[in-house]
C-alpha cells in the first residue's frame, strides 16, 4: 500500500518559469509568462482559461511543437527528470508519441483522411518501435481499450466513416499506442455532444487509473474540470492566477477571475437574474504588462491604484492546497447589484 | 399568452436515390411528425444531439427548407411553403442568428452595410419593437439612422458602422448578428446554437443581451442548443429531440425536475456538474442510465429499419408530454 502511495506521488512533469514569446512583426511578444506547475503520476491537472490565455501555448511547449525560428521558449520543463527545453527536433522525437501522447480537439483534422484507422494506429507504434512484430494484435487491443468493441471492422475503415465520438476514441488509441507517461488532452471533448463527452471523459479517467499516467487536461469548460481534475490551474493572459486542488477551487475560489468565471456559468443561475458578464476583453499580446495582475483591468469598480499595483511573481499561499496571484483576493467583493447594461 | 407559431405534424424527408433509374428508394426522416407551439414573448428550447433534426426545424421555420408535409402556422396563417411565406411578407417577422458569427457575416462588408441589408429589403419601420408594423421607409437617411440605433441597442459604439467583421471579437460579432436579426422588427428569432462557439464570459454577455431584448421588445426565441445548462437558463419550454422525433416535451421545470424518458435522463445525466463532491455518485448514475438506455431500447423505442423511432407523445400532465408506449403505463 505504501508503495502504491509512493508511486502516485512520483513527479512526472515539472515546469519552472516557463515563458514563451512569439515573434510578431520582428518583435518578441510574451504569450506565456513564468508558468510553474508540476504533474504527478496518476494525477489529472487541469489548465483552465478562455481563448488566448496561453493554455495551448504551454502544451505546445511540452510537446516541442513551437516553430523555433518564430518562438522563444525559456525556463525549464522536465519530464521524468529530463530537460525538454532546448532539445532539437530530432531529440524531441524520442518523447513525442512515446513518453507524451496528445489528444487534440478536432479529431477529423488530426487524423489522416486517406489512411485506414488500423494503419494509422499501427504507424504510431512502428514509428517508434520498428521491431515490433505483433503490431496487428496491438492495434486491436488498443481499439478494445478505448471501448471500440467492433475493433476488426473499425480498423479497416477511414476516418470519415466514423462518428465524432468514435474518431475521438481512435485519437485516444493513437495517443496511448506507446503507453505514454503523460497524456496531454487539449479540449478533448469540446466538439462533441454532451452524452459523447461524458463517455470520452469517463474513458480518459479509466485509462488514467489503469495506466497510472499523468494527464494535462486543457479546457475552457468548468464542468469538465469539476468532473475530471485532481488539481486546477486557472490561467489568464499568459499567467497562472490560481492553483488549487479541485475541491478547494470550486468550494473556496479566491482570485477575482476564477470567481467571475464561476459566476458567468448559467447552469445554477435563476433564469430571472442576469449572468455576470466580465466586461472588456483579454488584452492584446503587445499590451500585456505581466508585472501587474492583468485581470484587474476588467473589474471596473476597483480604483487605478489597485489595478496598476505591481504583483509579486510568487503566488500567495492560502493553504497547502491553494495558491493565488496577488493580494486583491483578500478584499475582493463583487459590486451589487451586478450591472450589465453598460457593457460593451 | 397568445400563440405566435404553431407547428403541426411537421415532416422533412430527404429522398435517397439509388438504382439504375435513380429512383427514390428511401427517405431519410430528418424531422418526423413533430408538433409544438411557440408563445409570444417566450423562449422555446429545442434540445438534441447532432443529427437529431433540431436545425432542420429551425430552417423550415425561417424558410430555408421546404417541409415534406405538415403545417407551420404564424398567428393562424399558414406559412408552410416558401411562397406562402412570401405572400404575407413573413420573412420580416422571422429572423435567424447563426452559431458561427465568423462565417455568417460577410467579411467584405462593413458592419453598417451588414445591418442595413434587411432594412433595404423590408424597409425601415417607424420604431423598434417586435412586430411593430406601420409604414416602412426606404430612404437612405432613415436606414443610416436605424443602423445607429441598432448598434446602440447591442452596445456597440457608432464608429463600428464603418468597421469590418474581422475587427471584432466573437462576442461582439455575435451581437452584430443579433442586431441584424433585430433590424426588421421580427416577432420570432431562431437562434441556432448562438453561444456554443463563445467563451464563458462572452456567452454571458450574449445571453444577458438576448434576455434584455426579449424583455424590451417581447420577442420570441426558438433557442436551438445541445447545452442543457444554457437551455435551462434561457427557456420557458423545451422539446427534447432524438432521430427526428420528440421524445419529451414540457415546461423547463417539467424536463429538469421530472424527466420521464430515458433519453432525456441520459442527456441530463451527461451535464457536467460543478459539485465536485458528487462526481463519483454522478458517474455511477450516468453508467446506470446508459445501461438502461442500451438494454431496454424496445421499452422506449419502436424499431424503424435500423433507426430508433420514438413513440408518439402521450400527455402526462397539462404541460408535460412523453413519448412512451401507452404513456408509460
Amino acid at each position: 500500500m505504501k508503495n502504491e502511495v509512493q508511486r502516485m506521488k512520483e513527479k512526472l512533469l515539472d515546469a519552472k518559469d516557463v515563458s514563451v514569446a512569439f515573434k510578431i512583426a520582428g518583435e518578441y511578444q510574451t504569450a506565456l509568462h513564468k508558468v510553474n506547475l508540476s504533474i504527478n503520476r496518476g494525477e489529472v491537472l487541469a489548465l483552465v482559461g478562455e481563448s488566448g490565455s496561453g493554455k495551448s501555448t504551454f502544451a505546445m511547449s511540452v510537446m516541442g511543437l513551437h516553430n523555433p525560428e518564430q518562438t522563444q521558449v525559456t525556463g525549464s520543463i522536465k519530464l521524468n527528470d529530463n530537460e525538454l527545453i532546448g532539445l532539437t527536433e530530432r531529440q524531441f522525437d524520442k518523447y513525442r508519441g512515446v513518453s507524451v501522447g496528445m489528444i487534440f480537439q478536432d479529431p477529423l483534422s488530426s487524423l489522416n483522411p486517406l489512411m485506414k484507422i488500423g494503419d494509422q494506429i499501427a504507424e504510431a507504434i512502428t514509428v517508434h518501435d520498428k521491431q515490433s512484430k505483433e503490431v496487428k494484435n496491438r492495434v486491436q487491443q488498443l481499439l478494445l481499450d478505448v471501448g471500440i468493441v467492433d475493433a476488426k471492422r473499425v480498423s479497416q475503415q477511414y476516418p470519415h466513416e466514423l462518428s465524432g465520438g468514435m474518431r475521438q476514441r481512435v485519437m485516444i488509441a493513437i495517443a496511448l499506442a506507446n503507453e505514454p507517461d503523460l497524456i496531454i488532452a487539449d479540449e478533448p471533448t469540446t466538439a462533441l455532444d454532451a452524452t459523447i463527452q461524458a463517455q470520452i471523459l469517463d474513458l480518459i479517467k479509466e485509462i488514467q487509473l489503469k495506466k497510472n499516467a499523468g494527464i494535462l487536461l486543457i479546457t475552457h469548460d468548468l464542468g469538465v474540470v469539476a468532473e475530471m481534475a485532481d488539481s486546477v490551474n486557472v490561467m489568464y493572459a499568459g499567467q497562472i492566477v490560481e492553483q488549487a486542488s479541485v475541491e478547494e477551487l470550486f468550494n473556496n475560489p479566491k482570485h477575482p477571475y476564477t470567481r467571475s468565471l464561476l459566476r458567468a456559468d448559467p447552469s445554477d443561475v435563476n433564469p430571472g437574474e442576469d449572468l455576470y458578464a466580465i466586461p472588456g476583453t483579454v488584452p492584446a499580446l503587445n499590451d500585456m504588462d505581466h508585472s501587474k495582475d492583468l485581470f484587474l483591468q476588467r473589474v471596473p469598480w476597483l480604483n487605478d491604484e489597485v489595478v496598476n499595483a505591481p504583483v509579486s511573481e510568487e503566488l500567495q499561499k492560502v493553504n497547502a492546497q491553494h495558491y493565488v496571484r496577488g493580494n486583491v483576493w483578500k478584499t475582493f467583493e463583487f459590486e451589487e447589484p451586478v450591472n450589465n447594461e453598460e457593457q460593451v | 399568452m397568445s400563440k405566435l407559431v404553431r407547428i403541426e405534424n411537421l415532416k422533412v424527408y430527404y429522398p435517397v436515390r439509388s438504382g439504375f433509374f435513380n429512383r427514390i428508394t428511401d427517405n431519410i426522416k430528418a424531422v418526423d411528425d413533430v408538433s409544438f407551439t411557440i408563445e409570444a414573448g417566450q423562449t422555446y428550447g429545442l434540445v438534441g444531439e447532432s443529427g437529431s433534426g433540431k436545425t432542420t426545424i429551425g430552417k423550415s421555420l425561417v424558410g430555408l427548407e421546404n417541409p415534406t408535409s405538415g403545417k407551420i402556422l404564424f398567428e393562424g396563417q399558414e406559412v408552410t411553403q416558401i411562397k406562402q411565406k412570401k405572400a404575407i411578407n413573413y420573412n420580416k417577422d422571422v429572423q435567424m442568428v447563426f452559431q458561427d458569427s465568423q462565417s455568417s457575416l460577410n467579411p467584405r462588408k462593413t458592419i453598417g452595410e451588414i445591418i442595413a441589408e434587411p432594412l433595404k429589403s423590408f424597409g425601415v419601420p417607424n420604431k423598434i419593437g417586435a412586430g411593430y408594423g406601420g409604414e416602412r421607409s426606404f430612404e437612405q437617411s432613415k436606414v443610416d439612422e436605424r443602423v445607429l440605433e441598432l448598434l446602440d441597442i447591442v452596445g456597440l459604439p457608432a464608429r463600428t458602422i464603418s468597421q469590418y467583421p474581422f475587427q471584432f471579437s466573437g462576442g461582439q460579432r455575435q451581437r452584430i448578428g443579433v442586431a441584424r436579426a433585430l433590424a426588421t422588427n421580427p416577432r420570432l428569432i431562431v437562434a441556432d446554437e448562438p453561444v456554443s462557439a463563445l467563451d464563458l464570459s462572452v456567452q454571458a454577455q450574449v445571453l444577458n443581451f438576448m434576455k434584455k431584448i426579449q424583455r424590451d421588445y417581447a420577442i420570441s426565441f426558438l433557442f436551438i442548443s445541445h447545452d442543457l445548462g444554457v437551455v435551462k437558463y434561457m427557456t420557458n419550454n423545451i422539446a427534447i429531440m432524438h432521430n427526428g422525433r420528440f421524445v419529451e416535451l414540457g415546461t423547463t421545470e417539467d424536463i429538469f425536475n421530472d424527466a420521464s424518458h430515458i433519453y432525456t435522463k441520459r442527456l441530463l445525466s451527461a451535464i457536467p456538474s460543478l459539485d465536485v463532491s458528487q462526481r463519483e455518485a454522478k458517474r455511477v448514475y450516468r453508467k446506470k442510465v446508459e445501461a438502461e438506455f442500451t438494454q431496454h431500447q424496445d421499452t422506449y423505442y419502436q424499431q424503424d429499419g435500423k433507426r430508433l423511432r420514438a413513440y408518439d407523445l402521450q400527455q402526462v400532465t397539462k404541460t408535460h408530454f412523453v413519448a412512451l408506449e401507452n404513456g408509460g403505463v
